[in-house]
């Protein structure tokens, strides 16, 4: 039979927000489908039909990924799992008490399309503070199904087919077959990685990339996976190229907005800057804030020419968004205000949540230098990337060739031998990267674990840090001599 | 949005709205007390694209004693933000600008603004009274089979059916869905679709006859369902749909680009209401509130010199 495109392939391009692996308190369960009172089941029809082929927009978006991959690596191998993008903790009680307490208000029925109104309103409230502007939650508020909804209705609302859609590499994957889908083609800049492990993005570069075609930009601030937090200037200099350029369109998807850490760091809103308003579409989520990555809770947030075209979508894409979560977050947000967080009860829940993260942040720092990586800054998100160059590869990893890895790269061999020998599971970072050669020399590691996970990766990761020192001195092929160094006191501070 | 729109006015005018179809009674305590118990147990992160393997599993085992098939609860099935989701994502996964879709008219409106927003072409194959004009019962209601057969040919891409039917509320009966499979039988490369959400309402004496369990309709038809229609939670957005392998994964591709996954809470609770409602009556009981749901308004509307068209399940009913 043919090969047909989606035929056995499982589910492909699954990303960073869309984890492959189960949450620890989730387990496979292969049920056994026993015959029943209505007697013996047959099995599916085979051959009866010509297979199906798929629509057009989806080919090419079945192949195996670094998700799948790592997913089942992650459940083979038990490893101390840093690959995963959501918390390994509970959600805050706050934020389950409001769930409890939307429940009791029998929220069960089909709500607005475009928003259930508590959560609008909310939105609408602290939209209009963030972007300096009275924001109305009718016309200008979309929720959708999380933010990579926002972003798919995003694109699908506001990009035609032939269009092209620029990113910033490394760039979160999920992009690429959003844009695909929307019949439109990715265009990646690259950023630069300086010896001070800062990414910049230069704006001669992006100018350059910009055709006719350009029709959307997506900046991601604080950045996946590199955990830029881009500044003031930054995006000043961006909106500069966004004003020169009069039928761009600008996504800002702001998920990680509330877990800027790094010393000095905030998170700007691109859409309060000037004349940027009604060229930008938000997005955002409650998943990362609040620790509540399977609530599905995502905006978008605009003006109305942009976000019109985005609510004609909702009826048929979902009709509308979980009403009983909406109503949580409601009540969730307003009570994330109020200053009786953190370990002495008088800050609001943001600013615990970024200390929270700063701490979290600085162990894994301390973890990954044990091992020979050298961490990168990290200023936003609960991503660091790592340099991986000084760390030897066993050639039998090289050589390996995988479905998702069919040329295997330096970093993704990696990957694969510490998760399977040493008991720690990083991604690889040059997944992020479309333009060829990738670079394959960093790692993304996550640190929204609890302090026993970042623990355990510390000890696991010292261990191998050790074991590879004394092996690099045996066998002559030693690795840079920061390896068997101490870790560097600095890189801990750079972090911030 | 014509329901949006009836539902604004009903409560301007302060009217009882019998326009958009979502239930005015509670949610069945034993339904709304797992999403209580799902959200303590710390179902909140992320669920899987196409669904959590408890909630496919369960779909799987629920299901595959009713098709009479074994149905994999991980290659044959793909969860979606409600119903409405699974048709998105039908048409996101299978259908390219230009392909041809028929359905059954009068149809339910999602399907041509979907087929619109996609650039597909939908052709409608009318319902049609019998000789006498309009019937006492929408069971009386035919649909003409070499109507139906003329209108589909080698370069159609899809079927839709819809039973019980939004908007009549006629239950297609056994001999009309084996004389509809005798037509696709023709057609190896159409895909059927068969929207089965209002499956658990049908009335005493009538028979919910799945199209994919037809002799040889299995390969080529995906059925979609409703945790919102069946379990009176129309708000939660937990829908599904079951297929052969080839289908499903197309599908669960387009899922996981257009939206991560259902609200991991509710797919939970939705699983653990299967397996209760199972044991505890509730699929008997659905029907028959329903049934009597249904002769109080067609009372009423008769009353009132309207003349309905009683349905055999759904939600709905028309009257001329």
């Amino acid at each position: 039979a043919s090969s047909d495109q989606g035929h056995r392939r499982g589910m492909g391009a699954c990303a960073q927000r869309k984890c492959a692996t189960m949450p620890r308190l989730l387990s496979i369960a292969l049920l056994t489908i026993a015959s029943t009172r209505v007697g013996c089941l047959s099995s599916p029809a085979r051959g009866t039909s010509a297979t199906h082929h798929g629509a057009k927009r989806l080919s090419g978006a079945d192949k195996p990924t670094v998700w799948s991959e790592f997913g089942a690596l992650a459940r083979e191998t038990g490893a101390v799992n840093l690959g995963q993008g959501f918390p390994d903790w509970e959600p805050p009680q706050f934020v389950l008490d409001s769930a409890m307490e939307a429940l009791g208000r029998n929220c069960h029925q089909y709500t607005r399309t475009a928003g259930h109104p508590s959560l609008v309103e909310v939105l609408a409230e602290r939209y209009s503070q963030h972007l300096e502007r009275r924001v109305c939650g009718e016309s200008e508020v979309a929720v959708t199904v999380g933010a990579s909804q926002a972003l798919f209705l995003t694109l699908q609302a506001l990009v035609n087919p032939g269009d092209e859609v620029v990113l910033m590499e490394p760039a979160f994957d999920l992009y690429y077959g959003q844009i695909r889908v929307a019949g439109a083609t990715s265009v990646g800049v690259p950023m630069s990685l300086g010896v001070d492990g800062e990414w910049t993005l230069d704006t001669d570069a992006l100018r350059a990339a910009l055709t006719p075609q350009s029709r959307v930009l997506i900046l991601n601030s604080p950045h996946n996976p590199t955990g830029k937090v881009f500044s003031l200037e930054e995006m000043e200099a961006l909106a500069e190229v966004v004003r020169d350029h009069p039928s761009l369109i600008v996504i800002s998807d702001e998920v990680y907005k509330y877990t800027v850490h790094g010393a000095g760091a905030s998170h700007h809103h691109f859409a309060t800057l000037d004349g940027m308003f009604e060229r930008t579409v938000t997005v955002s989520s409650a998943g990362k804030t609040f620790s509540v990555t399977g609530w599905q809770v995502g905006w978008a947030v605009g003006p109305r020419h942009l976000i019109t075209p985005i609510h004609s979508f909702l009826p048929y894409a979902q009709f509308c968004v979980a009403a009983p979560m909406q109503e949580a977050l409601a009540i969730a947000l307003r009570r994330a205000d109020e200053p009786t967080f953190g370990p002495e009860a008088n800050v609001d829940y943001y600013t615990a949540l970024r200390a929270d993260y700063a701490r979290k942040r600085d162990a894994l720092s301390v973890a990954l230098s044990a091992a020979g990586i050298r961490p990168l800054p990290c200023k936003g998100g609960f991503f660091m990337m790592g340099d991986v160059s000084a760390l030897e590869v066993p050639a039998e990893y090289l050589a390996d060739t995988t479905p998702a890895a069919p040329v295997m790269p330096r970093d993704w061999a990696l990957c694969r031998y510490l998760a399977k020998e040493h008991g720690v599971l990083l991604i690889p970072a040059s997944p992020f990267f479309s333009a060829k050669p990738t670079r394959e020399d960093l790692v993304r590691v996550a640190f929204c674990k609890k302090e026993e996970t970042l623990a355990k990766a510390l000890s696991r990761l010292t261990a191998f840090g050790a074991a590879s020192s004394v092996a690099g001195r045996s066998d002559g092929h030693a690795a840079s001599s920061d390896v068997t160094a101490p870790p560097v006191a600095g890189m801990a501070a750079a972090a911030e | 949005n014509v329901f949006a729109q009836c539902t604004q006015l009903a409560v301007k005018a302060g009217a009882v709205n019998l326009g958009q179809g979502f239930p005015s009674w509670p949610t069945p305590q034993f339904v709304s007390d797992l999403a209580q118990e799902k959200i303590a147990q710390g179902f909140n992160q992320y669920s899987r694209p196409g669904g959590h393997p408890d909630f496919v599993n369960t779909v799987a085992k629920f299901y595959s004693p009713r098709f009479g098939i074994q149905i994999d609860g991980m290659t044959n099935v793909c969860a979606t933000a409600g119903a409405t989701g699974a048709l998105f994502t039908i048409f996101s996964a299978l259908c390219d600008a230009g392909d041809e879709v028929v359905c059954i008219d009068p149809a339910y409106d999602a399907y041509k603004k979907m087929a619109k927003l996609e650039g597909v072409h939908m052709k409608g194959v009318p319902l049609k009274f019998p000789p006498g004009g309009p019937p006492h019962s929408a069971q009386e209601l035919v649909l003409d089979m070499a109507e139906l057969d003329a209108a589909i040919t080698p370069t159609t891409r899809m079927l839709i059916l819809n039973t019980p039917h939004n908007p009549t509320g006629k239950v297609f009966s056994r001999v009309e869905y084996e004389a509809v499979a005798e037509i696709v039988r023709k057609h190896p490369q159409l895909i059927v679709i068969a929207d089965d959400v209002y499956e658990m309402t049908v009335s005493s004496g009538l028979e919910h006859v799945r199209f994919a369990s037809l002799p040889g309709m299995w390969g080529q038809t995906i059925s979609v369902f409703s945790a919102g229609k069946t379990f009176s939670c129309t708000g939660w957005r937990i829908g599904y749909m079951i297929a052969p392998e080839d289908l499903t994964a197309h599908l669960l591709k387009a899922q996981s680009i257009t939206a991560h996954s259902n609200a991991a809470p509710m797919e939970q609770a939705i699983a653990g209401a299967f397996d209760l409602a199972e044991s505890n009556g509730y699929f008997d009981e659905l029907p028959k509130l329903m049934e009597a749901k249904r002769n109080i308004v067609a009372n009423a509307l008769s009353r009132a010199g309207l003349r309905p068209m009683v349905s055999g399940g759904g939600y709905f009913f028309m009257c001329d």
